[in-house]
């Protein structure tokens, strides 16, 4: 059978089943369409909210992060992917300061939070004190390991110390490291937060090595939450805790919605495949009297399958054109509806709806090629003497 | 034009085997009419449809054009249908919703005659069964004497050597019967053979032999001219 009979005939027979026809192009371009934008929006509703949630913090997402010990510095947070590491502060519950002069424990000062020299004098910090006596702090800043320390002028004088008195950084029993104390200074609005301060990388390094359990704190900045999950787990994975705050409760909440979308697409495009497959072998049950006589006629198999196959692959790319122009209506609808009830806008982008929507043509004709050959081999496979006689009765 | 040489048909009958056809041997030369006549169950049908390729036998040879038919290939079977021989059957199996024309032109599709030849060709055979006017029409519009005359011209449009015929007047009136007779006796030539199955023995009478078969064998064959 020459092509252009064969599309002749494939219209003949396309016409006796044009009612179930019309029925799958229009079921394929409403469900595909549908499908394509929920599952569109899924994919984009996580990304456009975090270019919002980017947007509103001005590209500049806190956390605050505590790490137990000192297993994480700035540096290994820093390689987690944050862009801007800063430590805050470090404390223990277990550590405490004793004066060597009388050797007692200087009670008033325990668990103290201790504050690392160079978050206080950096540029941006808004430390102001004022030396009272003895060394200035900032004679220390470039010498971190140094063996000085500085006393706030309220916790010198409950604990009666002077400047050149030896103290000791004990946690429970285990000395940590003895320091002198080099200066007395007074900032009243950090007199409670910081009653001391030392060279905070000298104190980390005796700490380590005398298993002291420190925990630090840090505050990490990103620039945009598109990495948030992969460096908050990263983090984690270090043995830190991050306070995500609200962040990772709306990110959450975006990923069980893309679930749901991307199900709802999938549930579409799986109520579209069964009504496609349906509407199909009520044509195909149609027109088995006119494969009969075809076969009869000396027409081959691949040519009767040619007549059936020409018909259903015409309604499907209709209803893939059709479902194009439904995509395009729908694309702006959600737009706005998301604009409305989210306050962003969910972009959906036109080619990749027309790219999924192509794509859904393809595997539809393939798997319902695929199922249409094995109905038709399936009507087929009796003897045509059978067939014949199944026509005449 | 037809060599039968001891041809067997079965078929599986629950656990058990029927036999269709048992040592038929026939020798059926062209230029002839031929009327296959038996009671139900007789095995006419079996044969028709083997000498038709839309079965296979058992066992046995059908010489044909000096190939064994039973021999041939799915690829070779199609070929033979649409080349070698015509159809008309009882229950006319034209489509309904197809005019006329479309239903003639079916076998020149199948048998990829050009379509520039096509025309001149159904409208001979439309002419030559005396539908010419209805060649618009669709068939379900058509007489039962119309449909099969429709199926008759399907049957010759591509001049086919064998035209086999299953009771082609078996649902026609009287004067419908004689005159697809007539056509089918009209096609009769030197190179063509028309064969057919009855019960009448009225249309039987118009062939030129008569081949009555009786459970699966053949028990008489008698030419009348």
């Amino acid at each position: 059978m020459k092509l252009y009979d064969k599309i002749r005939l494939a219209a003949r027979e396309g016409k006796k089943s044009l009612i179930y026809l019309v029925i799958t192009s229009l079921l394929f371009a409403i469900v595909s369409s549908v499908s394509s934008s929920l599952l569109l929006t899924a994919v984009n509703l996580r990304r456009d909210y975090i270019a919002y949630l980017d947007k509103s913090a001005g590209g500049r997402h806190e956390f605050s992060v505590s790490c137990l010990n000192v297993g994480a510095s700035t540096e290994e947070l820093s390689a987690c992917g944050f862009d801007k590491v800063e430590y805050y502060m470090s404390f223990s519950e277990k550590v405490g300061i004793v004066s060597v002069k009388n050797g007692e424990k200087l009670k008033n000062i325990q668990s103290v939070p201790f504050v690392s020299i160079k978050a206080l004098l950096s540029p941006d910090g808004s430390f102001e004190y004022e030396l009272v006596s003895g060394e200035d702090i900032a004679a220390c800043f470039d010498t971190p390991q140094s063996d000085c320390m500085w006393f706030n002028e309220a916790a010198a004088l409950s604990g009666g110390i002077a400047v050149g008195d030896r103290v000791q950084i004990k946690y429970g029993a285990r000395l940590i490291k003895e320091y002198t104390v080099a200066g007395i200074y007074r900032a009243e609005f950090f007199a409670l937060d910081y009653p001391v301060i030392i060279p905070i990388n000298s104190y980390f390094d005796c700490a380590v090595s005398n298993n002291a359990d420190i925990e630090s704190l840090f505050s990490c900045t990103l620039s945009s939450l598109s990495e948030f999950d992969r460096v908050i787990s990263a983090a984690e994975q270090m043995g830190c805790e991050v306070n995500t705050g609200n962040i990772e409760i709306s990110l959450s909440a975006m990923d069980y919605v893309y679930i749901l979308l991307a199900g709802l697409a999938l549930l579409f495009a799986m109520i579209a495949f069964f009504s496609v497959s349906n509407t199909f072998s009520v044509t195909i049950a149609k027109g088995s009297h006119t494969m009969t006589l075809f076969s009869l006629l000396g027409a081959r198999k691949s040519s009767i399958y040619a007549v059936y196959f020409f018909p259903y692959l015409l309604s499907i790319l209709s209803g893939a054109v059709i479902g194009c122009a439904v995509l395009l209506q729908l694309f702006s609808y959600i737009s706005s509806l998301t604009e409305e009830l989210l306050s962003f806008t969910v972009m959906l982008e036109a080619e990749k709806g027309l790219i999924l929507i192509s794509l859904l043509s393809i595997l539809f004709i393939l798997v319902l090629s695929v199922m249409l050959y094995g109905k038709f081999r399936w009507l087929t496979r009796k003897s045509l003497s059978e067939a014949v006689r199944e026509c005449d009765t | 034009m037809y060599l039968i040489e001891n041809l067997n048909k079965d078929f599986k009958d629950g656990d058990g085997v029927c036999c269709a056809l048992r040592n038929v041997n026939l020798s059926i030369s062209t230029g002839k009419m031929v009327a296959i006549v038996g009671k139900s169950g007789s095995g006419k049908s079996t044969l028709f449809n083997i000498l038709g390729a839309i079965d296979r036998p058992t066992s046995g040879k059908i010489t044909v054009e000096d190939k064994n038919l039973a021999a041939f290939s799915e690829e070779e079977l199609c070929r033979y249908r649409s080349e070698t021989v015509g159809f008309v059957f009882q229950s006319f199996h034209i489509i309904e919703s197809y005019t006329v024309y479309d239903n003639i032109e079916l076998p020149l599709i199948i048998s990829k005659v050009p379509k520039a030849k096509r025309d001149e060709m159904i409208k001979q055979a439309a002419k030559r069964v005396g539908l010419s006017d209805k060649l618009k029409t669709r068939c379900n519009r058509l007489s039962g004497g119309e449909k099969q005359r429709t199926a008759i011209a399907r049957a010759f449009v591509h001049s086919p050597k064998i035209i086999l015929a299953d009771e082609p007047c078996g649902n026609l009136d009287s004067r419908n019967s004689e005159s697809v007779m007539e056509l089918l006796r009209g096609f009769v030539s030197r190179d063509t053979l028309v064969m057919m199955i009855t019960h009448s023995k009225a249309d039987a009478a118009l062939c030129d032999r008569i081949i009555t078969l009786s459970d699966g064998t053949v028990v008489s064959d008698e030419a009348l001219r």
